[in-house]
């Protein structure tokens, strides 16, 4: 389903290798910013979350309608493993397979930034590097600031939402429940197309602001955070939280001592999320960027289209750096938090 | 310690919203009960009873949709939980996972921002009292199912409560330790003369722990009373069938006298006491409440009967025995040194006619 989501709604993809192929989500890119036809793109946008939402809705209310309680206050015995040979030696070859193809697929991205024009002349050299950091540092630090201010926002405003979904009654719940995660559903073009349609005249005028950017990527995101938040919480017996309560703890206690604490690894799923995602949008963003602010993935996006590949190489690698580093102190300061992750099972 | 305090229930009814919000679902039906200070009182009755709802409304977990919850003095119907005076311990433990033995237990002290050497104090006392002395740096998740309750216990208890609430606390614990728990906690309500208010379906552990036993059914209360009352003379058909085995045997009055009655069962006429409760009359049909143990299955009896099924059972031997039109069960103690009975074989019964309750048709 999200598959099927993500791939009609894809953006880079089909920019960059698609060819003559045209996908709806290019379609919109090219009306709106080449014929400068918003009407046309908008209504292409409508086509596309039709089809998302149509598929969103299906899902919500068809696959959705268990519930399941596996994390109870007497915490849980180890899982088994599967011990047979025969039946782990072919499925770890599999996915040894399948991780070696990947893993390969991404070395090719720092090997290309580090030769002169791949295909042709093989010989070492730091040129794209140069090339990038003397055009392309403000798009890496803009992009970098841009992801850290909204990855804790998301990160926060997520499992507070997903503690009011799941924990309490109030009126519009269900309502807060769907649109938090109508977000996955909507592709990216259509989101980027809803803010200029909407921010473009008063009475709010964000556009070429930052806080436009910063609001795409809360919006683009939350809903991963949410949904793992509601998924964990889901799984927590509520008689944990009624004890806290029952001992003193106010609504804020029981949250900050006792819920968050054991939602932290949702929380920590939603913070990596909402970064990497940040880093690497693309089709709801590209509406959205103005002169002042550069991204990088749109930085990207013009030196492939310029043909100039291993300057797009060294940008991804580059990329791909900051966000390992970014995943790194993200785990140390949430391990911070409270207690240590090993004191938390969850399974 | 300090001092226990008394729980009063006026008129609570509560009332839940059906799904889709259609019809209303009365839970708790218009129910009034004082429980007094220092005594262990437990909810008894069938799932669906409204026991569990009961006591969450105590706690505050659930509001009243009518009616007063009185604390002491205080009627504390909006109080929410974290205010009330009042520790819990539930059914799955709901221990932190997240904290050690010793932080769980020190949890509500910690959130009340006690002096770190007093809690220290008093979380040692604790341990020492429920027995989990040098677990303290454990994680709940290593402990077995027995250790963990006592973690709980011990965290309701660290706090001092002026009552201390029971959600069927013993229903994840094998039948031994069940029954190794139930001391403990009545040993220990005992030792600290707490209030206490237990819910359970299980009528062996309401009558080992309780003081009085509160007895509902579909949202009302049936009886309130001590252990023996309650299976000694149930006030209801529903009671005596729940609370133990029964027989019923349907009787007709024929004479009454200061403290007996003598009533026509089956071909025969018993004498039975009057406990206090009776006010019948001559003529008036009644159901009679018998026992399987206080039957009697030999040579010599008022009643006559044929065997329809004998199974051994170690400590007793079961019949089903057929008299007249109905098949009563007894349990006939002690069976190694006594004769055995077979299908179909002729008997006495000798009802022990003290032990023989009434209950009035309504």
């Amino acid at each position: 389903m999200l598959v099927f989501i993500k791939s009609i709604a894809d953006f880079g993809n089909p920019t960059a290798i698609g060819g003559g192929f045209n996908t709806l989500a290019v379609q919109v890119y090219q009306q709106a910013i080449g014929n400068y036809n918003m009407a046309e793109a908008a209504a292409l946008s409508i086509i596309l979350v039709d089809i998302s939402l149509l598929l969103f809705i299906f899902s919500k209310y068809f696959l959705e309608k268990k519930s399941y309680v596996t994390v109870t206050g007497k915490t849980a015995k180890e899982r088994v493993l599967i011990d047979e040979k025969h039946i782990s030696l072919p499925i770890g070859f599999f996915c040894l397979f399948a991780s070696i193809i990947i893993v390969a697929l991404y070395a090719l991205v720092p090997l290309g930034s580090f030769v002169k024009l791949w295909g042709i002349n093989y010989s070492f050299t730091l040129d794209h590097y140069r090339y990038a950091f003397s055009m392309g540092k403000k798009a890496i630090i803009d992009t970098t600031i841009f992801s850290a201010i909204s990855a804790p926002i998301t990160g926060i405003l997520g499992m507070i939402i997903a503690y009011l979904i799941v924990r309490k009654r109030f009126l519009g719940r269900s309502f807060i429940d769907f649109t938090s995660v109508v977000g996955i559903a909507v592709p990216g073009t259509v989101i980027g197309i809803g803010y200029i349609l909407a921010f473009n005249s008063p009475p709010i005028v964000l556009t070429g602001t930052a806080a436009i950017i910063i609001i795409a990527f809360i919006a683009r995101t939350i809903p991963m955070g949410i949904k793992s938040g509601v998924n964990t919480l889901q799984q927590i017996d509520p008689s944990i939280e009624e004890a806290a309560q029952g001992l003193g703890a106010n609504s804020f206690k029981v949250f900050t001592t006792i819920t968050l604490p054991m939602i932290k690894p949702a929380f920590l799923g939603g913070l990596i999320y909402s970064f990497i995602k940040s880093m690497t949008a693309l089709s709801a963003v590209i509406f959205l960027i103005s002169a002042r602010f550069r991204l990088l993935t749109i930085v990207v996006l013009d030196q492939v289209e310029v043909g100039r590949f291993g300057t797009a190489s060294a940008f991804s690698t580059i990329l791909i750096i900051i966000v390992y580093i970014a995943i790194l102190i993200m785990y140390k300061a949430v391990g911070l938090l409270g207690v240590s992750k090993d004191n938390i099972k969850l399974t | 310690m300090k001092e226990s305090k008394n729980v009063i229930l006026r008129n609570v009814i509560k009332e839940f919203k059906g799904h889709n919000n259609e019809g209303i679902f009365r839970a708790v039906d218009n129910i009034s009960v004082t429980i007094n200070p220092g005594e262990f009182v437990t909810l008894l009755g069938p799932s669906g009873c409204g026991k569990t709802t009961t006591l969450r409304m105590i706690a505050g977990f659930e509001t009243p949709t009518a009616g007063e919850i009185i604390l002491g003095d205080e009627n504390i119907n909006n109080q929410p939980p974290n205010k009330r005076d009042i520790a819990m311990v539930f059914q799955s433990y709901a221990l932190f996972p997240h904290y050690n033995i010793y932080e769980n237990i020190a949890y509500g002290l910690r959130i009340k921002k006690m002096d770190p050497k007093l809690i220290d104090k008093k979380v040692s006392n604790i341990i020492d009292l429920v027995g989990l002395k040098g677990l303290e740096k454990r994680n709940p998740g290593q402990l077995s199912g027995c250790q963990q309750q006592r973690v709980a216990l011990a965290r309701a208890l660290v706090m001092e409560p002026g009552v201390l609430l029971f959600d069927e606390p013993l229903s994840n614990l094998d039948a031994k330790l069940r029954v190794y728990m139930r001391t403990e906690i009545r040993r220990i309500q005992q030792e600290l003369g707490l209030t206490s208010i237990y819910v359970t379906h299980d009528q062996a552990e309401a009558m080992s722990l309780s003081d009085r036993v509160i007895i509902m059914n579909k949202g009302k209360i049936e009886q309130v009373g001590t252990p023996q009352e309650v299976y000694q003379q149930p006030a209801t058909e529903f009671i005596a069938d729940f609370i133990g085995t029964a027989n019923f045997v349907d009787g007709v009055i024929k004479e009454i006298k200061d403290d007996y009655v003598m009533v026509q069962i089956v071909n025969s006429v018993a004498k039975v006491p009057l406990k206090g409760d009776g006010s019948f009359k001559a003529g008036e049909k009644v159901r009679v409440v018998i026992r399987p143990e206080s039957i009697d299955v030999g040579e010599e009896g008022k009643f006559e009967g044929k065997i329809t099924l004998s199974t051994f059972m170690g400590n007793v031997q079961e019949y089903y025995v057929e008299v007249g039109d109905y098949t009563l069960f007894v349990e006939a103690s002690n069976p190694s040194g006594r004769k055995i009975y077979e299908v179909s074989d002729n008997v006495k019964l000798d009802i022990l006619e003290e032990s023989m309750h009434l209950i009035k048709l309504s």
